[in-house]
């Protein structure tokens, strides 16, 4: 059976399309401006 | 639990979950505590208007922590309220 998927690491890491870094306007593009606040991350919010 | 690296994602899956039915006292802290578990968010948006108040957006840096999120907080008991969580079509 095929391996399936884009690339199987190598020398560059093909990331997966979804995943690809997303810029605060593409963000704000998507999703609704008003009606909506962003929320500040609470301090000493590290992303594990 | 299948292993969540080789799991096969549904097409609709993507990093962004539109979350109903919160609490009105829920916090934007709160969201990070509960989501946060699954994996680095990216960003949240609160509804904090008449019609946006109980809703929210959770954005993930990664499609797969989206989707633990997605298949664990579905129906998950915060503050007297059931969660529904979505994936952002």
């Amino acid at each position: 059976a095929g391996l399936g998927g884009e690339g199987v690491g190598g020398a560059g890491v093909v990331v997966d399309p979804r995943n690809r870094y997303l810029s605060d306007e593409e963000l704000n593009a998507m999703l609704p401006m008003e009606g909506y606040e962003i929320v500040e991350p609470p301090a000493g919010y590290a992303p594990i | 639990m299948s292993s969540a690296t080789g799991q096969k994602l549904p097409p609709e899956a993507n990093r962004v979950l539109w979350v109903k039915n919160l609490n009105y006292k829920t916090r934007g802290d709160d969201l990070y505590d509960l989501f946060g578990k699954y994996g680095a968010i990216r960003q949240i948006r609160l509804g904090n208007e008449a019609k946006t108040r109980g809703t929210a957006f959770v954005i993930y840096e990664d499609v797969m922590d989206a989707k633990q999120a997605f298949d664990h907080l579905n129906g998950f008991h915060l503050q007297e309220r059931y969660l529904v969580v979505l994936y952002h079509q």
